[in-house]
């Protein structure tokens, strides 16, 4: 708690003119800001149990998709009671989060088992996928980002930063069948579906790269190019420092903050990039389990992927605007 | 200073209100009218792909037309984009998918843009709580990942056409709300509104002859963007096949159903999706030459870029 009221204190005191700057130890995030982000998220969960009930309530009796098609009719009726759908709107309503805050849902009509484990089974594979491409991502962003930020010369702050911005009409999934088509059918270098080891990684993380790498590279350009204007780079500049001191610790640290907040607003796409992903290259995670389930009418397990999937986002989000803060102090207001 | 000019739609005239260097800045871009070579070629793309689509139909063959005796042929002549697994002429197809994914995105994007437009315009207008819940609702909306709302909304209503344009609707309308609220914003607080509402002229009648008329360059910049990230995410519903459904064709359902043949036959899968990027990349264009004919720089699809 001392910690983080340093770090909301005033400015600390100017060093001298002639001492070289002391790395500082930076204070960690208050957990009062985690916490924050955290209340921010369960209300964005909430919003999407309550998204899955009314779209639930729409159909009429739940109960009837929830079980399988051949179900007797005191299976569908036993299920309307314990699920409360013969009850008044708000009953029914809190019934549902409170077997969703328990973790009770009827069973999946595919698998005949509690589709909650069965989802979560899938959160490995999906979080790997996820991680390497947003990498990936983030890095190849990054480079092109710096390359039109700093170029000297006129083609190379263009191009790369065009080719970025035309990858933005190509939908996911044709990204994925293009470099399917080049790298698979063609040269044979990488598997066309997902076996479980390194190289079939290679294609899906670099189709689910290529669905932010035009936003990150323009937002960290733009960065790039604000801190680049700032008065203390001028100063930095006349003082001598090396250029690649100048860029690593005053350039570039300062553009990140800003960036990895766009990562954060682009959570929304990672997440769809990486169902697409999933579906186009048949990578065992709940993307493509949650695809399935639709496909399967397996309504117990569609409600339990779109769950994880929001609480995903939520997750995604949260740690992104922790590392943002960390990194950059000034978003933590 | 927003980027975008806040001049004085009454009377015909556009002559910029702001003084000193964004004003000469807004008269050089008003006497180049032109939306630059981009723009050009973005009209032109989407006028071929809108002819293809609307006249195509007319001419060529019957989309589901199977012919046994030429299957899985490579393009040629005789069928310009080949033909798939069952003989049908994948250019038929694509021109007949077309029909389908661009009527979808445009009713959308209709849409997207008249919700967009009077919520954006009613909390310029009415400020107060109506501003603060239209607000609210386009957080709510970025808050909601457009995947999840498609998988929710379309699994268990069902995938037909009024289903899946609800969903690109909520997908997209924030865009233009965001990008005219802010203009709206500052219309309102100019002068001239201010003289118009003394003199009388009731909320609706501001709207009328002030606001929609400075707004409408524009309303026609979120247009196109709203309708190209309506197009990218209607093909990823098709393909993920929680869009139109078979034997209906369509640009992205195709695709899928082309990555079966993959290996044999990759011009199936890969027509249809070039198809679906050139009107993008069109959109794309043209949405940049307008923006930077009448807004004076990029939008992006979160909103005006800074």
């Amino acid at each position: 708690m001392s910690v983080s009221q340093d770090a909301s204190a005033g400015p600390a005191p100017a060093p001298a003119p002639w001492s070289v700057p002391r790395r500082r130890v930076r204070a960690p995030v208050s957990w009062r800001y985690i916490g924050g982000r955290l209340a921010t998220g369960l209300v964005a969960v909430w919003g999407a149990v309550t998204l899955v009930f009314f779209a639930l309530y729409a159909t009429g009796n739940p109960a009837i998709l929830l079980v399988p098609p051949d179900a007797p009719p005191d299976e569908i009726l036993r299920l309307t009671h314990l699920m409360g759908f013969d009850r008044p709107l708000p009953v029914q309503y809190w019934n549902f989060l409170t077997s969703v805050a328990t973790g009770t849902f009827p069973d999946s009509i595919r698998y005949g088992a509690d589709p909650l484990p069965i989802a979560l089974a899938k959160i490995p594979a999906s979080l790997a996928l996820g991680l390497t491409g947003l990498l990936v991502g983030v890095l190849l962003g990054g480079v092109i980002g710096y390359v039109s930020a700093t170029a000297r010369s006129g083609w190379l702050s263009r191009v790369p930063l065009g080719i970025a911005t035309g990858i933005e009409s190509v939908p996911t999934f044709f990204i994925g069948i293009v470099l399917i088509i080049v790298f698979a059918v063609r040269l044979g270098w990488f598997p066309v579906t997902s076996t479980g080891d390194a190289a079939s990684m290679v294609l899906p993380a670099l189709t689910l790269a290529f669905a932010f790498i035009p936003a990150i590279a323009r937002v960290f350009r733009t960065a790039l190019l604000d801190v680049l204007q700032a008065e203390h780079i001028r100063t930095a500049r006349a003082k001598g420092l090396p250029r690649h001191v100048l860029v690593s610790r005053h350039v570039v640290a300062n553009s990140l903050g800003t960036t990895l907040n766009v990562v954060g607003i682009q959570a929304g796409v990672l997440l769809g990039g990486a169902v697409v992903t999933e579906s186009v290259f048949g990578w065992p995670g709940i993307g493509q389990l949650s695809i399935n389930a639709v496909q399967n009418r397996d309504y117990p397990l569609v409600i339990v992927c779109v769950l994880a999937i929001a609480v995903g986002f939520v997750l995604i989000n949260l740690v992104v605007d922790v590392v943002a803060a960390v990194v950059e102090p000034r978003l933590r207001s | 200073m927003s980027l975008v000019q806040v001049t004085e739609a009454d009377g015909g005239s556009a002559v910029p209100t702001d003084v000193g260097v964004e004003a000469e800045a807004g008269r050089r871009r008003l006497q180049r009218r032109t939306i630059g070579a981009g723009g050009w070629v973005g009209a032109g793309v989407l006028v071929a792909v809108l002819a293809t689509t609307l006249i195509g139909p007319l001419t060529s063959g019957d989309p589901l037309a199977q012919n046994f005796d030429a299957i899985l042929r490579a393009p040629s002549a005789g069928h310009l984009f080949g033909t798939d697994e069952l003989g049908r002429d994948v250019f038929v197809r694509v021109v007949f998918g077309g029909r389908t994914a661009l009527a979808i995105t445009v009713v959308s994007a209709v849409v997207a843009s008249l919700l967009g437009l009077v919520l954006a315009l009613a909390g310029a207008l009415f400020g107060g709580w109506v501003d603060a819940v239209t607000s609210r609702l386009a957080d709510v909306q970025l808050a909601v990942p457009s995947i999840v709302l498609a998988i929710v909304v379309l699994s268990f209503v069902g995938n037909s056409f009024v289903p899946i344009v609800f969903v690109l609707v909520l997908g997209s309308w924030v865009l233009t709300f965001r990008v005219i609220r802010g203009h709206a914003r500052a219309v309102v607080a100019q002068q001239y509104v201010e003289a118009a509402r003394v003199a009388g002229a009731g909320r609706f009648g501001i709207a009328w002859r002030h606001l929609i008329p400075s707004v409408l360059p524009l309303l026609a910049v979120a247009f196109t963007i709203n309708a190209s990230s309506a197009l990218l995410l209607e093909s990823s519903l098709g393909y993920l096949g929680l869009g139109v459904q078979p034997p209906d064709p369509d640009w992205g359902q195709m695709v899928a159903t082309g990555q079966a043949q993959i290996f044999t036959a990759p011009w199936i899968a890969l027509f249809p999706g070039l198809a679906v990027v050139a009107t993008a990349v069109g959109l794309q264009l043209l949405g940049d030459g307008l923006a930077e004919r009448f807004v004076g720089g990029p939008v992006t699809r979160r909103g005006l870029a800074r």
